[in-house]
């Protein structure tokens, strides 16, 4: 899987916590906000360190069931298939669990044996107990606060796992990401990040989520695409983030001046 | 009224009449006919200035030609320079697009330029900044740009000043009545000095006469009839304030009649409720953020039960909103109803398809198969105890869309309190104003407990009272829900988003206060949740509730279904 170079930039020390997670054996929680860069920072962890990755996106309905797997019943006769979570395990890949406190409760507890020292996995529907290999690791992500009606994961879970805060790259990172992932001139690039800061103070205020960077990446690619910059800004920045029609007033009056 | 001078004042009136519809009025109508008001803006452009500054920022409406000082932006309640309507809206953004940037570098210590030489500073980041600039300045034949902006006032930082959105009320009658009262807007005013009231008494003899007598001088000087009857004369006064250059306020204790709005920045005194008889009531500490302690036994809350009810108003308020309870309740309805889902139980709606595939595998091994096979549906609800608690202050007797707020108010308590009866028996519903720390009235309308029926027309009889101080009242309702047995507990907070009272609670102390009490409870699993209808208390909000623990609602109507569905989460997620 390491054969496909995945482009990340480094926003803090990540890599290198990381890395040093999966040599100790620990299991690695990243916290922040949507479109900031988590899901792309473990493909590129995976494939630099030459593993495979397995990804599963929890929503409310994920059971323990999703997760290890269940019995199919083929013509009369049962066949175990292994659920993502076991598959991880078998392979010794990269298990990476996206918005895991999103899942049921049932769901969460399963993983607990594999995130202390035990690093086992047990499956009651047959029996089997897998031990998981030195190269396997789990990653979950977890939005505290971000989301109204976000169910907060339990301290008992929490504290399994060493963490990661992830904010938005600052300033010259972030015109970087841009360029490096859409080939887009620096100049608008910085213009497109200049907005975003500014839109970011809004937040607080909670009429809109935040600008994410992939909003950015979004705008920048239709601009490198040839479509007008403030068109795109608009399209990309504005129309996602809010339906109220002040707020969308405002922040394309900063589109309009910045570019 | 009549006197001998009648003739000589009618004839007066007459010329000034035909002098306006002459010479003043054609000019009024061009003016008002491109005239850009400030009101539809505003939202607009407070983002836009939050965006821009960086951090949080005050609109304040007046005329003064003042840009902006260290934490405010002035604007003009409207502008008519430019000769259309698109170029004043034009006026506005610029200008507060200019003062959110002079804000951004308020502090520094250097000393800054005029605004337009500071232009190529900021053309960097704005390209398009100093071409609308050109473009206004164009369209603007005969005014000047810059001073219509006017410069940046921003003041060295040991001096402070508090933001007081003052109601600024002006008692004509000092008898108290239900009577409705007028309200106008005027404008804000920046640098203004409180005055203390030389004397507990009497309040009506000396200083309202004071202001007073400025408004008359002016009226004279605009050739107004003069009156001299008692009651309320706003509207008849109201050229006259327009013109009116507040300088000095001066708190008084009396009820209002008239209301004259004002925004104001008061460089301030401290005003201190001196030592008086002991209070009575429920002591509770007050956070002070300066000193960054709690003061000890600071406010008194005394508990009243309202007993006057009005049982004509509740049944007029049942037919008038009788479609919006039904269709809440729907709704209330559908969200209760939401099952969840339990697998393995022994019986149930549906097969779990799981459990029988594992019965199949055990019974194939020659093992005893679990007789769990089935999903069952079911309700799981969460036992909430709530308070709802509602602002009762004067500021409710404003209006907003042609409705009072305190009727808006009232008139949702009356909804939610119908909806939530079938949901959720145990609410306690209280309303809270305050005359000072040593009077903190918590008045409780429907108790814990309490059968909503016998105490849904109490709402009727409320009437505005006193100041808002928010933080004994939350105080008070936190201890009210501690002793109740729900699972979650939550205070539902109704008010306009200005803590205010007479002695001086109010701006930054204020705020802290009430931030302060909804941690204190928040730490005792206490939720607090807030709303207001006022799209402006987006600008004082944020400053004490956390995101997610408010809701600003653009109407009457709307903060009904929002305050249901804030139930109806609590209640229903896991």
């Amino acid at each position: 899987m390491s054969g496909k170079e995945i482009f990340y930039l480094e926003t803090g020390r990540e890599s290198e916590l990381f890395t040093e997670a999966w040599r100790a054996r620990l299991p690695l929680m990243l916290k922040g906000p949507t479109g900031c860069g988590k899901t792309r920072f473990v493909e590129h962890m995976a494939a630099s360190l030459g593993r495979s990755l397995i990804t599963v996106a929890c929503n409310e309905d994920t059971s323990a069931t999703d997760l290890l797997g269940r019995h199919l019943l083929v013509g009369g006769e049962t066949i175990w298939c292994d659920g993502p979570v076991t598959r991880a395990v078998r392979e010794g890949a990269i298990l990476y669990l996206d918005e895991i406190a999103e899942a049921r409760a049932d769901a969460i507890v399963v993983i607990h044996p594999l995130t202390d020292y035990r690093r086992e996995l047990f499956l009651d529907r047959t029996g089997e107990t897998l031990q998981a290999p030195p190269e396997f690791m789990l990653v979950i992500t977890y939005n505290p606060g971000y989301q109204r009606s976000m169910r907060e994961l339990k301290a008992s879970t929490r504290q399994r796992f060493v963490g990661y805060t992830f904010g938005y790259p600052d300033e010259e990172v972030e015109i970087r990401i841009l360029c490096g992932e859409t080939g887009i001139e620096t100049a608008a690039a910085a213009k497109l990040v200049s907005i975003a800061r500014k839109v970011r103070n809004l937040t607080e205020l909670s009429l809109i989520e935040s600008v994410s960077t992939r909003l950015l990446v979004d705008a920048a690619k239709l601009i490198a695409r040839g479509l007008p910059p403030r068109f795109a800004a608009a399209a990309a920045i504005a129309e996602p983030l809010t339906d109220d029609p002040d707020a969308m007033k405002a922040i394309r009056q900063i589109i309009d001046l910045t570019f | 009224m009549s006197s001998i001078l009648e003739w000589e004042e009618n004839l007066f009136l007459a010329i000034k009449a035909l002098y306006r519809r002459l010479v003043v009025s054609p000019r009024e109508r061009h003016l008002a006919a491109v005239r850009a008001p400030l009101e539809p803006l505003r939202q607009e452009l407070f983002l836009l200035a939050r965006m821009v500054a960086g951090r949080p920022v005050a609109i304040i409406e007046t005329t003064q030609r003042v840009l902006c000082d260290d934490e405010h932006l002035f604007l003009p309640t409207g502008f008519d320079a430019a000769p259309s309507v698109e170029a004043n809206e034009e006026l506005f953004r610029i200008k507060t697009l200019l003062g959110a940037l002079a804000l951004r570098n308020a502090g520094s210590a250097r000393p800054l330029a005029p605004l337009r030489d500071r232009l190529s500073d900021w053309a960097a980041e704005f390209p398009g900044l100093c071409d609308r600039i050109t473009r206004l300045e164009t369209s603007l034949a005969g005014h000047d740009l810059w001073s219509l902006l006017g410069e940046p006032a921003i003041r060295s930082t040991n001096e402070t000043g508090s933001i007081r959105p003052a109601e600024d009320r002006e008692a004509t009658d000092p008898e108290p009545d239900d009577d409705e009262i007028t309200e106008i807007k005027g404008e804000g005013r920046a640098g203004v000095k409180s005055i203390e009231d030389p004397g507990e008494q009497p309040v009506e003899a000396e200083m309202p006469i004071h202001t007073f007598e400025k408004a008359e001088t002016l009226e004279e000087a605009n050739g107004i009839d003069r009156k001299t009857d008692e009651d309320d004369e706003l509207k008849d006064h109201e050229e006259a304030l327009r013109s009116l250059q507040m300088t000095q306020v001066m708190r008084s204790r009396e009820r209002p009649r008239s209301i004259y709005r004002a925004d104001l920045v008061i460089d301030g005194v401290h005003l201190e409720v001196g030592e008086g008889p002991p209070p009575e009531g429920i002591p509770y500490p007050e956070w002070d953020y300066k000193q960054r302690r709690h003061r000890p036994d600071w406010c008194y809350v005394r508990q009243t039960l309202a007993r006057d009810a009005d049982p004509v108003w509740a049944a007029s308020t049942e037919r008038q909103h009788r479609d919006l309870i039904l269709d809440l309740k729907k709704k209330m309805a559908s969200l209760a109803t939401r099952l969840e889902r339990r697998r393995t139980r022994p019986q149930g709606d549906d097969l779990d398809l799981d459990a029988v595939v594992r019965a199949l595998v055990d019974q194939r091994a020659g093992q005893a198969p679990d007789e769990r096979l089935y999903i069952e549906r079911r309700r799981q609800r969460h036992d909430v105890s709530a308070l709802i608690l509602m602002d009762l202050s004067f500021s409710t007797d404003s209006w907003i869309d042609d409705a009072r707020v305190l009727d808006t108010m009232r008139d949702t308590l009356f909804c939610t309190g119908e909806v939530l009866d079938e949901f959720i028996p145990d609410f306690a519903v209280a309303g809270f104003s305050s005359n000072t720390r040593r009077q903190c009235e918590f008045h409780l309308i429907k108790d814990f407990r309490e059968q909503w029926a016998g105490s849904r027309a109490r709402l009727g009889s409320l009437t505005a009272r006193g100041y808002t101080r928010i933080g004994p009242a939350l105080r008070h309702a936190q201890e009210r829900l501690a002793r109740e047995s729900g699972e979650r507990k939550i205070v539902f907070l109704l008010t306009d988003g200005r803590p205010c009272d007479y002695d001086r609670y109010e701006g930054e102390y204020g705020i802290r206060d009430v931030r302060k009490a909804i941690e204190t409870g928040a730490r005792h699993g206490i939720m607090t949740h807030a709303f207001a209808i006022e799209r402006r208390a987006r600008e004082q909000f944020p400053r004490m509730f956390k995101r997610q623990h408010y809701d600003v609602v653009p109407s009457p109507r709307a903060l009904i279904a929002s305050l249901c569905g804030a139930f109806a989460r609590l209640r229903l997620e896991t």
